[in-house]
C-alpha cells in the first residue's frame, strides 16, 4: 500500500521535503512509528496526522493512495 | 448608521444594512496587538465593529515595524495598546475601543473575555493560546484562532457550533496539550515575513465579519494553512477529541487553579510578540 504524505511548517525542516511517499502501510497508527524510524527528529516536534484533509482522533485503516498530511502546531503572532 | 461610511457594505446584496447593523452592535476582544492584531484591529475598526477590546502589555520595538503596520517610528516605546487605540479611533470615531494593558493570565482572562461576543486570537505564545481557548470554552464563546511561522499560517474558528452536525471543536481537539520542544520556534529566532501576519490577521478578521454578520462559511471546525511561498491553502477538518476532554479546565474553578505556566512552560521567555 502506498500512501502521499505532505508535511508542513518546521516538520518540512526535518523531512527535507515537503512531501513523500510511504509504502507498506495498512494502519494509521503505524505511520507514526515509521516516520519516527526514518526522521528521530520530528519525535520533539508537536504535529498532528490528518487523513485525506480529517484530523485523525483514532486510528484507521488505510488505503491506496490516501493522502496523509502532518500539521504541526504554531504559536507566532 | 452612517451610511456613507458603510455603503460598500450594504450595497453587498448578502450583507446588506442587516449585516451592517450586526457589526454595529458587536463585541469583539483581540488579544495581542501584534502582527495578527494589528490588520485585525484595523479592519475590525473600519468595518464598524461596535465595540473593540485590546488586550497586548507589551511597548512597540523597532523590531515590530517590519509587520506590525499600525506602529510608527515615533511609537517605539510607546504601550502598544495605547497607539493602537488611536490609530483605531482615527479611522472610526464611532467604535468604542476597550483598552486592557495587562497579560492575559488565568486570574484575569475570564473577566476580561465575558465582556466581548467573541474573541480573536493573535497572541504569541501557547501559554497565552491555550489560556485563552479553554477560557472561551468555559465561558462559550466563538474564538477566531489564528497563528504564523516564518512563511505559513494557520486560521480557524473554534467553539461554535456547526447547526448541522451539531459538533463544536476546540484548539485542545487539534493540539491535546502543549509540547515545549515547539516553545523553541518562535518568530524571533526563526523569522516571518512581514507580509504574512498581515494576511492570517486581515483572514481572522474576514471571519469575525463573517460569523457576526451571518454571511458566508467560516472555518468552523476546520483549520485552514496557508503556505505563502507557493500560494498553498490545505483545509483540515476537525473532530472532538473525546479521549482529552477531561484533562484540562472546564469550569471556572478550575480555570482559577490551573498554573498555565507550567503547563506550557516555556523554555525561553519570548518577549517579542510577532
Amino acid at each position: 500500500m502506498k500512501v502521499r504524505v505532505l508535511v508542513f511548517g518546521q516538520l518540512k525542516d526535518i523531512i527535507e521535503s515537503d512531501e513523500l511517499w510511504l509504502e507498506g502501510l495498512a494502519h494509521s497508527d503505524d505511520v507514526l512509528p515509521l516516520l519516527q524510524a526514518q526522521f528521530p527528529g520530528i519525535k520533539n516536534l508537536q504535529f498532528k496526522i490528518a487523513l485525506n484533509k480529517k484530523m485523525i482522533q483514532q486510528g484507521v485503516s488505510l488505503h491506496e493512495d490516501d493522502v496523509i498530511a502532518l500539521l504541526p502546531a504554531f504559536s507566532g503572532g | 448608521m452612517d451610511y456613507k461610511r458603510y455603503s460598500r457594505h450594504i450595497s453587498l446584496k448578502e450583507f446588506g444594512k442587516r449585516g451592517q447593523e450586526a457589526l454595529l452592535k458587536a463585541k469583539v476582544l483581540v488579544v495581542g496587538a501584534g502582527g495578527l492584531g494589528c490588520p485585525a484591529l484595523q479592519y475590525l475598526a473600519a468595518a464598524g465593529i461596535g465595540c473593540i477590546g485590546i488586550v497586548d502589555d507589551d511597548v512597540v520595538d523597532m523590531s515590530n515595524l517590519q509587520r506590525q503596520i499600525l506602529y510608527g517610528a515615533e511609537d517605539v516605546g510607546l504601550a502598544k495598546v495605547e497607539v493602537a487605540a488611536k490609530k483605531i479611533k482615527q479611522i472610526n470615531p464611532e467604535v468604542q475601543v476597550d483598552v486592557y494593558r495587562l497579560r492575559l493570565n488565568n486570574q484575569n482572562a475570564l473577566s476580561v473575555i465575558q465582556k466581548y461576543d467573541l474573541v480573536l486570537d493573535g497572541s504569541d505564545n501557547f501559554e497565552t493560546r491555550y489560556m485563552v481557548n479553554d477560557a472561551c470554552v468555559i465561558l462559550n464563546k466563538v474564538m477566531v484562532f489564528g497563528s504564523v511561522l516564518r512563511f505559513e499560517g494557520q486560521v480557524a474558528v473554534f467553539n461554535k457550533m456547526d447547526e448541522t452536525s451539531g459538533i463544536k471543536t476546540n484548539y485542545r481537539d487539534l493540539f491535546a496539550e502543549p509540547n515545549q520542544q515547539s516553545n523553541f520556534l518562535s518568530c524571533e529566532e526563526n523569522g516571518v515575513l512581514g507580509v504574512l501576519p498581515g494576511i492570517i490577521g486581515t483572514m481572522q478578521a474576514a471571519e469575525v465579519i463573517k460569523i457576526i454578520s451571518g454571511v458566508g462559511k467560516p472555518l468552523i471546525n476546520k483549520i485552514l494553512h496557508f503556505n505563502l511561498l507557493n500560494n498553498g491553502f490545505y483545509e483540515f477538518e476537525l473532530s472532538p477529541d473525546l479521549q482529552n476532554f477531561k484533562k484540562y479546565p472546564t469550569d471556572e474553578q478550575a480555570f482559577l487553579n490551573f498554573n498555565y505556566t507550567t503547563h506550557c512552560d516555556h523554555p525561553k521567555k519570548v518577549s517579542d510578540s510577532i
